[in-house]
């Protein structure tokens, strides 16, 4: 992705009216986006380095392609730099603000791109419907190793609905809090709790079958 | 200590997993469990899941890209990186770098080997040997001059190459046997009077053409019609 690049001194949250005074008992992120919107572009790449990681991240575990988590990433900052100025740290933390954001992108991407992929969502009918098929539990966590297990997940991860699979990666693999998490979502606790379940259920059905098959493969000789 | 059923797990498995639920609560839920296979391996499920999650660790950031996004935003150097790096990364990303990646994908080298290979074969076809080559045949007046040369060789070669070809040769040949057959049956035949008239002059001026034959195309098809006959 290529944009023009910004004016080095002119980003556009400095021209905001609103100035908190920096001062103790704010996060640390809070000082330097208050310091960003005082003109400091050293508070601003110490931003970008602090977060990029995570984000960097959630948008790969979202889509599961590197390249387009590398453009997402680089979008996020991009608007995160143009919208600065209206983040209130008074409502939530940065970093609450900033995955709600990174999170808006991911959907827009999705929705954009929905077309394109294979339809292979796991949706609540699809788990029901492995529910019934696998009754019988087996423990592939031992047979599966490491790095078998990282391209399981995400694979796995991949075939949630959005819904599920947002919630999934918010709360096991961002850690983030239900609180957060029902702020990022816009959506009550209660509701979070209940995508999270289905989310890891569903995940732990495909990873069991996917274990299974993998393991009768080996028995058989494939 | 009361009993549940499975409609009333669901909203206790956060909880439960996170370790948040009271005493009484763990065990009402475990003792529901113990007898539940369905909700047993929900839980056995969600367990892996969670596993799996957390094990699957953080990937690694391409490094570039936080100098990409800065570049981007504020189009200055990130701190601990030096402006002429950042600079010529920027000219890199910009300048270089699609063309780079242009020239190295398989189309565009699939492109060039024909292209080389296309041309080599011109070359060689034409006589032209790369290994020979000096400095001064790059020079305008001799690279004329060795362009006409080998264009007249080539056409020469050509030209040589058509009229040894045994179909043509053949083909010809009997043209100028049935051109010779009309031409000795549509000439008159002398009168008597004009014969003994003509006949010194006849004599003078078809002497040369019996014993000498004119250096033409007659003459040179002449050769061939004994090797025709040799080979029939």
């Amino acid at each position: 992705m290529t944009l023009g690049k910004a004016p080095a001194v002119s980003a556009p949250w400095e021209k905001s009216t609103r100035r908190k005074e920096t001062g103790r008992g704010l996060e640390p992120d809070t000082i330097l986006v208050e310091r960003c919107l005082t003109g400091d572009q050293a508070a601003w790449a110490e931003l970008v380095r602090t977060h990029t990681r995570r984000i960097y991240n959630l948008c790969y575990r979202f889509t599961g392609r590197t390249q387009e988590a590398d453009d997402l990433t680089q979008d996020v900052f991009l608007r995160v730099y143009k919208t600065l100025g209206s983040f209130q740290g008074s409502q939530g933390s940065f970093t609450t603000w900033l995955t709600s954001l990174t999170r808006n992108l991911l959907i827009d991407h999705y929705r954009k791109h929905k077309k394109e992929r294979a339809d292979v969502s796991v949706d609540d009918e699809d788990t029901a419907e492995i529910a019934e098929t696998n009754v019988t539990f087996t423990r592939p966590d031992v047979v599966m190793i490491e790095q078998e297990g990282r391209e399981a997940i995400q694979a796995a991860i991949t075939r949630l609905s959005p819904d599920l699979r947002e919630a999934v990666i918010l709360r096991d693999m961002q850690e983030l809090e239900y609180r957060e998490i029902s702020i990022v979502l816009g959506v009550p606790e209660g509701t979070v709790k209940s995508r999270i379940n289905r989310g890891r259920a569903a995940l732990g059905q495909i990873l069991r079958r996917r274990a299974a098959s993998s393991g009768s493969g080996r028995e058989a000789g494939i | 200590m009361k009993a549940i059923f499975c409609n009333q797990v669901e909203p206790l498995l956060c909880d439960y997993l996170d370790g948040l639920l009271s005493v009484t609560e763990e065990a009402e839920l475990e003792l529901h469990v113990n007898g539940c296979t369905n909700c047993a391996t929900l839980i056995a499920d969600m367990r892996l899941a969670m596993r799996y999650a957390q094990e699957a660790g953080a990937v690694d950031v391409p490094v570039e890209l936080i100098s990409r996004i800065l570049d981007q935003t504020t189009g200055q150097a990130p701190a601990g990186v030096p402006a002429w790096r950042h600079r010529f990364m920027g000219w890199w990303d910009h300048a270089v770098s699609p063309v780079v990646r242009s020239v190295l994908e398989p189309r565009f080298a699939l492109g060039m080997a024909m292209t080389v290979m296309s041309v080599s074969m011109v070359l060689s076809a034409a006589g032209f040997d790369v290994r020979s080559l000096e400095l001064s045949d790059l020079q305008p007046g001799n690279l004329k001059t060795n362009v006409t040369r080998r264009v007249a060789l080539a056409g020469a070669n050509v030209t040589k190459y058509y009229e040894n070809l045994r179909v043509v040769y053949e083909i010809q040949t009997q043209l100028q046997m049935w051109q010779n057959d009309s031409s000795d049956t549509a000439a008159p035949q002398p009168k008597p009077d004009d014969t003994k008239k003509s006949q010194p002059d006849s004599k003078q001026k078809s002497a040369p053409q019996n014993q000498n034959p004119p250096q033409t195309k007659d003459y040179r098809w002449s050769r061939p019609l004994k090797t025709t006959a040799t080979v029939l």
